[in-house]
């Protein structure tokens, strides 16, 4: 295991105790929604939003800090590479890490604002004037609400996955701001 | 400046628009709920209160934060000028991406919203003409405003900082005094030197 690795493998933890502690603060929300109104919808819903966060933290536990070595060789590379001579090399693993970090951390603020929706319709159907809810019930699904959910899916799956066109861009851009240096230089 | 300098200084940038992003979510404005907004007094206390903490924020930890980042990372082994100029730049660049990235997740529904200006603006307009009356899209209360104008903001931001804030980079590259604590080393140096030799001479 090289240095490179070693980083990758303590960003990997890091980030997986981050968003495990992150999650672990979301799951008291909807039982302390439930407990206000203990009917049937909300209890059903909140044990469903808390089952379900149950599984995400350990799938999250389990990738990043179980197999965080694995996965920290496929992010970097084989474990045979040499040390980086190059600044360059660290590069594209930095930006892959951060594109992961960013895209765990959209993923867990759709899970919240997904479990929120959730109890708070549960509790509106929870009600027991019929008046009241045909009044102030508001559409589960509207297409505002849809529309940033599968935004934030998509660009959450894209991130974790390594993101690799926008690490790509990224390294190119960055190497073109480096290849400018001398001409800021001279500016001073 | 060291490695552990230039990072310490990427982790002041990030940090320092993390906390101004998060300063101006807490604004009094979001939780007044009065359509007409606090009043002036209240107003012009908060929004001065909050303007002298962001002030200081941006100023020492995004503009000029080499003093802070070298207090932080203390004293340690240099390199080259030119490869700490690569460094900070590359550096930087990781870091504002990064804080990019997380502003954009907290930026989607913003982003959403805003194609749908777009359909409003010819009704707007009827409204205007016709009826001459104030459109229903502008007759939002105060904390609405404030959370619409600080998301596009925020929006705006999160976008800058994901194309690498090059003009900000260029900036802190012009505005860094990069291998500066070489210079002060070698007068550090002669002046231990010539102070052995005045012991000698002595």
């Amino acid at each position: 295991m090289n240095k490179m690795h070693t980083l990758a493998k303590i960003m990997l933890s890091g980030m997986g105790i981050f968003f495990a502690i992150r999650l672990i603060s979301y799951i008291p929300t909807p039982i302390s929604l439930a407990l206000t109104r203990p009917s049937e919808t909300p209890i059903l819903t909140a044990t469903f939003s808390i089952v379900f966060q149950a599984i995400c933290l350990a799938v999250l536990l389990y990738i990043f800090l179980y197999k965080g070595e694995q996965f920290a060789e496929k992010i970097v590379g084989t474990s045979e590479v040499s040390e980086p001579v190059s600044q360059i090399q660290w590069l594209p693993v930095a930006f892959r890490l951060i594109s992961m970090a960013a895209g765990l951390y959209s993923l867990i603020i759709l899970l919240w604002q997904m479990t929120y929706t959730l109890m708070s319709y549960a509790m509106l159907k929870a009600r027991s004037v019929a008046g009241y809810k045909t009044i102030y019930t508001p559409p589960f699904l509207s297409v505002e609400k849809v529309l940033p959910w599968l935004i934030m899916l998509t660009i959450g799956i894209y991130l974790v996955c390594g993101a690799p066109h926008f690490v790509r861009w990224q390294v190119k851009k960055t190497l073109e701001l480096c290849k400018q240096l001398p001409e800021i230089k001279e500016k001073q | 400046m060291t490695k552990m300098q230039i990072i310490a200084k990427t982790v002041l940038v990030v940090l320092g628009i993390h906390a101004v992003v998060t300063l101006y979510s807490f604004y009094p404005g979001i939780y007044v709920y009065r359509p007409e907004g606090p009043s002036i007094m209240q107003e012009v206390i908060s929004l001065s209160f909050y303007a002298v903490l962001a002030g200081f924020i941006v100023y020492f930890a995004i503009f000029n934060n080499d003093g802070l980042s070298k207090w932080m990372a203390g004293a340690g082994e240099e390199f080259e000028p030119q490869n700490q100029a690569v460094w900070l730049v590359k550096s930087l660049r990781v870091g504002l991406v990064f804080a990019g990235l997380m502003l954009l997740s907290g930026s989607i529904s913003t982003i959403v919203k805003i194609p749908k200006i777009f359909f409003l603006i010819r009704p707007a307009i009827n409204d205007i003409i016709i009826s001459k009356s104030v459109p229903s899209i502008l007759k939002l209360s105060y904390s609405e405003w404030y959370r619409n104008i600080y998301g596009i903001l925020k929006a705006i931001l999160a976008f800058y900082l994901i194309c690498g804030a090059p003009h900000y980079i260029r900036w802190q590259l012009e505005h860094t005094r990069i291998g500066e604590p070489k210079i002060e080393q070698a007068k550090l140096a002669d002046s231990s030197i010539s102070n052995l030799e005045r012991e000698e001479n002595e």
